[in-house]
C-alpha cells in the first residue's frame, strides 16, 4: 500500500467536502454557487491526479488526464456563463453592451478551443513516471494543476473586476475587502507551494512528489474559511439596491395602500431618529406635515395633496415638515411618487430633503436683513435728530448773531458818538485855548515896541516866546486830533518829489543861512507819489525843520529819494544830535522828545507824530536810523509811486 | 481917508485887541465893536462899515445867522465880511455855504490880518 497516495485521496473528499459546504451552508445567497463549482473543479483536479498516478500504463494515464482536461475546457464555459447570467439582473442588460446570446456565442467555441489546447499537451512525452507512479506535467509542473490555477485567477480576476466596476470599491464593506486580500494571499501562497515543489526537486536530480493536490486542498481550505468568516460576495440586486438607497443622502419613505409606512431608508431613520422597527406600520401623516400652520388648511392641502398625487401620480418640489421622535420639526422639500402595480394603487414613495441649514441660512439672512433695517431706520432717526439740532442750533446762532450786529451796531454808534464828542470836546477846547491867545499873541509885541527897559523888554522877549510855543502847540494837538477823526479826507493826486520839497525848502532857506547849514537836495525831478499836496508839504515841512533844529551850525542836511519797486523811499539826513536805538523806536509817539538836553529847542514834540500819521495815510511807513548820539540820524519814509510814473 | 471896520466878537479881550492892534498898524482904521450878532445889526442900522469882522460862535445868533441876516439887507449886502474863527472845522463844515468868503484862523498874527484887510478895502 502506498501511503502517499492519501494525499490525492484526501484532497479529493475534503475538497469535495468543501464544495459541498459552501454550496449548502448559506443557500439565501447565490454567489456561493460560484464559488462551490470553483471547489467543486478542484475536487476533480485531485482525482485526475489520484487517477493518473494509479494508472497501470501510460495510456490509461493519458485517458483520464483527457478526460480531466474536458472538465477543465467545460469549466471556465460553465463558470463565466454563470457569472454573466447571474448577475445579469443588477447589470441591468448592460453586459458591456453584449447581449446573453452573444456571451453564449463567445463562450461555448472559446471552450472547444481550450479543450483542444488543453489536449495538445497531453502527449505520452508530457507523462512522467516515477516510483510514486504517473504524473502528466506542463513545463515540469504537474499540468492539471498548472491549469486549474490558471483557470481560478482568470475567474476570481473577473468576478472582482466586475463587481468593482459596477458597485465601486467604497461600497465593498470591510469584511469584503478582508476577504479579497485572503484570496489573494491564499493564491500567491498556493501556487509559490505548488511551482516551488514541482520544479526544486528536478534540480537535485530527485523525483517530483505528487502532492499537488494537497495546494487544491489547501486552497479549498482558504476559500471556504474566507466564505465562512466574511460571507460570501454579495452581488444580489435587492442588496446592491439597498446600499444605493441606503447611501442616498435624501429620505426616502415608502407607504402602503392605506398611508401606513412600509420602509425608510437610512437616511429617513437617521433624519428622523427612529429605528426601522418603531417607523415600520406608521401613519405617514404622523411624521409629515405639509407646510401651513393653520391646521385647516393643512387638511385642505393633504386631501388636496393625496388627490394631486393620485391624479398626476408624481409631485415634485413640495415644501413641508418632518416630524421627528423626539417632536422636533424639520422642514423638508419632498417629492412623492405613487407607486402603482397593475394600475391598482400600491403605496406612495416619497422622497425628502432636509432643508434645515438652507432655512437656517435664510433665517440668518433674514435676520441680517432685518438688523440692517433696523440699523438704517436707527441712522435715519438719529441723522433726522442731528439735523434738527442743528438747524435749531443755527436758528439760535442766527438769532445771536442778530443781537450781536444789533449789539455791534449800537456799540459802534455809541463809540461813534462818543468820539464825536471827544472831537467836539476838544474843538472846543482848542477854541477856548485859542481865543484868550489871540491878544496875548497881538499885544505882547505892541507893548515889547514901545518900551524902552531893556529889562521889560527882555521878559516880554520870553513870555512872547511862551505864547508862540503854546500857539503851536495847541494848533498842531489840534491838526493831529483832526488827522486822527474821521472827517478829515485826504485828496490824492499826483505829487512831484523834487519841486514839493523845493517849496518846502524855500521857506527854510533864512534858517539854513542864519544857522550856516549846508543844505542839499538829491532828489530827481522825474519823480512821481501819490499823495495829498498839503499833507506831504507839512511832512516835509517836520522832517527838514526837525533836521535844522537838531544839527548844529555848520552841519549837513541831505535829501535823498530812492526809487524801489512801488514805492519811493525818501531821506532825510542830518549831521545833528543824533539818536539810540531805543529812542529812534520812540521817537514818533506824541509829546516824545528823546532827551531833556531838547526841550531848550522851541519844540512841541508832535511834528513827528503828526508826519507818522501822514505817512500811514498814504499807506506807507516812516522810521528813523542813527548810530547814536552825536552821531546825526536820517528818517526815512516810503510813498506809493504814481501810477503814471508806472506807465 | 478913515476906513469904518466892525468887529463882532463876544470875547471882550479880542474886541480890545483887534481894535488897539489894527488903529495901531494903520491910522486910517477906525474900529468899533459889537458884543453880539444882535448888536451888529443894532449898529449897522446907524452906520454902515466898509468891513465887518465876524466871529461864527457867539451867543445868541451866530456869526452864520448873522450873516445871512446883513446879506438879506440890500443896503448892507455890499459889505466885505471876513469870519473869525478859532474852530477851522466849522469853516469847513460849512464851505459848501460860504465858499470862498475870507476868515480869519484864531489865534491871528494881527500883522497877518492887516494884510488882508488892507487888501480889500485899499
Amino acid at each position: 500500500m502506498d501511503y502517499s497516495l492519501f494525499i490525492p485521496i484526501s484532497s479529493t473528499v475534503f475538497t469535495l467536502l468543501i464544495a459541498l459546504y459552501v454550496l449548502f451552508v448559506n443557500h439565501e445567497k447565490k454567489s456561493h454557487i460560484f464559488f462551490s463549482l470553483l471547489v467543486l473543479f478542484f475536487a476533480v483536479f485531485s482525482l485526475t491526479e489520484l487517477l493518473v498516478r494509479i494508472s497501470p500504463n501510460v495510456s490509461t494515464a493519458l485517458l483520464w488526464s483527457r478526460l480531466c482536461y474536458s472538465v477543465i475546457a467545460i469549466a471556465p464555459v460553465v463558470l463565466i456563463n454563470f457569472l454573466f447570467l447571474y448577475p445579469q439582473n443588477i447589470l441591468d442588460e448592460k453586459n458591456f453592451g453584449l447581449k446573453n446570446s452573444d456571451f453564449l456565442k463567445f463562450l461555448y467555441p472559446t471552450g472547444v478551443f481550450l479543450y483542444v489546447l488543453f489536449n495538445l499537451f497531453v502527449s505520452p512525452q508530457n507523462v512522467v513516471e516515477s516510483q510514486w507512479g504517473y504524473r502528466v506535467v506542463l513545463g515540469g509542473v504537474t499540468s492539471p494543476i498548472l491549469i486549474s490555477w490558471f483557470l481560478f485567477c482568470i475567474i476570481f480576476a473577473t468576478a472582482n473586476f466586475i463587481k468593482s466596476y459596477y458597485l465601486g470599491d467604497k461600497i465593498l464593506k470591510k469584511s469584503e475587502k478582508k476577504q479579497m486580500r485572503l484570496l489573494t494571499f491564499g493564491i500567491i501562497v498556493v501556487v509559490t507551494l505548488t511551482t516551488g515543489t514541482n520544479l526544486i526537486p528536478p534540480l537535485f536530480g530527485l523525483n517530483v512528489f505528487p502532492m499537488a493536490s494537497l495546494s487544491l486542498l489547501l486552497f479549498s481550505a482558504i476559500v471556504g474559511y474566507a466564505m465562512m468568516k466574511y460571507g460570501f460576495m454579495e452581488l444580489s440586486p435587492t442588496e446592491t439596491a439597498d446600499i444605493i438607497v441606503d447611501t442616498m443622502s435624501d429620505s426616502l419613505i415608502v407607504t402602503n395602500e392605506d398611508k401606513k409606512i412600509v420602509n425608510a431608508n437610512r437616511s429617513a431613520l437617521t433624519l428622523l431618529g427612529y429605528t426601522n422597527k418603531e417607523l415600520r406600520g406608521k401613519d405617514i401623516d404622523k411624521i409629515l406635515s405639509l407646510s401651513s400652520r393653520r391646521n385647516e388648511k393643512t387638511k385642505r392641502e393633504k386631501t388636496r395633496f393625496l388627490a394631486d398625487l393620485l391624479s398626476n401620480k408624481k409631485l415634485e418640489g413640495i415644501d413641508a415638515k418632518l416630524l421627528t421622535k423626539d417632536g422636533k420639526q424639520i422642514p423638508a422639500n419632498i417629492s412623492a411618487t405613487a407607486i402603482y402595480d397593475n394600475d391598482e394603487f400600491r403605496g406612495i414613495l416619497i422622497t425628502a430633503r432636509d432643508l434645515t441649514e438652507i432655512k437656517r441660512l435664510v433665517d440668518e439672512l433674514k435676520e441680517a436683513k432685518e438688523n440692517l433695517e433696523e440699523k438704517v431706520e436707527e441712522r435715519t432717526k438719529n441723522l433726522i435728530k442731528t439735523n434738527r439740532e442743528l438747524i435749531e442750533t443755527k436758528e439760535e446762532l442766527m438769532d445771536l448773531n442778530e443781537n450781536l450786529e444789533e449789539k455791534v451796531e449800537k456799540r459802534t454808534e455809541q463809540v461813534r458818538k462818543l468820539l464825536k464828542q471827544k472831537e467836539e470836546f476838544i474843538n472846543q477846547l482848542g477854541h477856548d485855548l485859542k481865543t484868550p491867545l489871540t491878544p496875548l499873541n497881538t499885544l505882547l509885541p505892541m507893548i515889547k515896541e514901545n518900551v524902552d527897559d531893556e529889562k521889560t523888554e527882555e521878559r516880554l522877549e520870553v513870555a512872547i516866546g511862551c505864547v508862540n510855543y503854546m500857539r503851536d502847540l495847541v494848533s498842531k494837538t489840534l491838526y493831529l486830533a483832526k488827522l486822527n477823526s474821521s472827517e478829515i479826507k485826504f485828496d490824492t493826486d499826483e505829487v512831484n518829489l523834487q519841486s514839493i520839497s523845493k517849496s518846502v525848502v524855500s521857506k527854510h532857506q533864512i534858517n539854513f543861512e542864519e544857522k550856516n547849514l549846508e543844505f542839499k537836495n538829491e532828489i530827481n525831478k522825474d519823480l512821481f507819489v501819490e499823495g495829498d499836496e498839503l499833507r506831504l508839504e507839512e511832512l516835509f515841512d517836520n522832517l527838514i525843520s526837525n533836521a535844522a533844529k537838531y544839527t548844529p551850525g555848520g552841519g549837513k542836511i541831505i535829501l535823498h529819494a530812492e526809487e524801489q519797486k512801488e514805492e519811493i523811499k525818501i531821506a532825510v539826513q542830518d549831521d545833528g544830535l543824533g539818536m539810540t536805538e531805543e529812542e529812534a523806536t520812540r521817537i514818533f509817539d506824541e509829546f516824545y522828545k528823546a532827551d531833556a538836553s531838547r526841550h531848550d529847542v522851541n519844540s512841541t514834540g508832535l511834528g513827528l507824530t503828526i508826519s507818522k500819521r501822514i505817512v500811514e495815510e498814504h499807506g506807507g511807513k516812516i522810521w528813523a536810523e542813527s548810530n547814536g548820539r552825536g552821531e546825526g540820524s536820517t528818517f526815512y519814509f516810503t510813498l506809493k509811486k504814481a501810477e503814471k510814473d508806472k506807465e | 481917508m478913515t476906513k469904518k471896520i466892525m468887529v463882532v466878537d463876544d470875547n471882550l479881550e479880542t474886541i480890545y485887541t483887534l481894535k488897539e492892534g489894527l488903529e495901531d498898524l494903520n491910522e486910517n482904521y477906525s474900529v468899533y465893536t459889537a458884543k453880539s450878532g444882535e448888536q451888529c445889526l443894532e449898529l449897522l442900522k446907524e452906520e454902515k462899515p466898509d468891513l465887518i469882522l465876524l466871529d461864527i460862535m457867539m451867543p445868541g445868533i451866530s456869526g452864520w445867522e448873522t450873516y445871512d441876516k446883513i446879506k438879506e439887507n440890500s443896503r448892507w449886502q455890499n459889505i466885505p465880511v471876513v469870519f473869525l474863527t478859532a474852530r477851522s472845522d466849522n469853516i469847513a463844515k460849512n464851505a459848501g455855504r460860504y465858499l470862498g468868503h475870507d476868515y480869519i484862523e484864531k489865534p491871528f498874527d494881527i500883522e497877518d490880518l492887516n494884510k488882508r484887510i488892507s487888501k480889500i478895502i485899499g
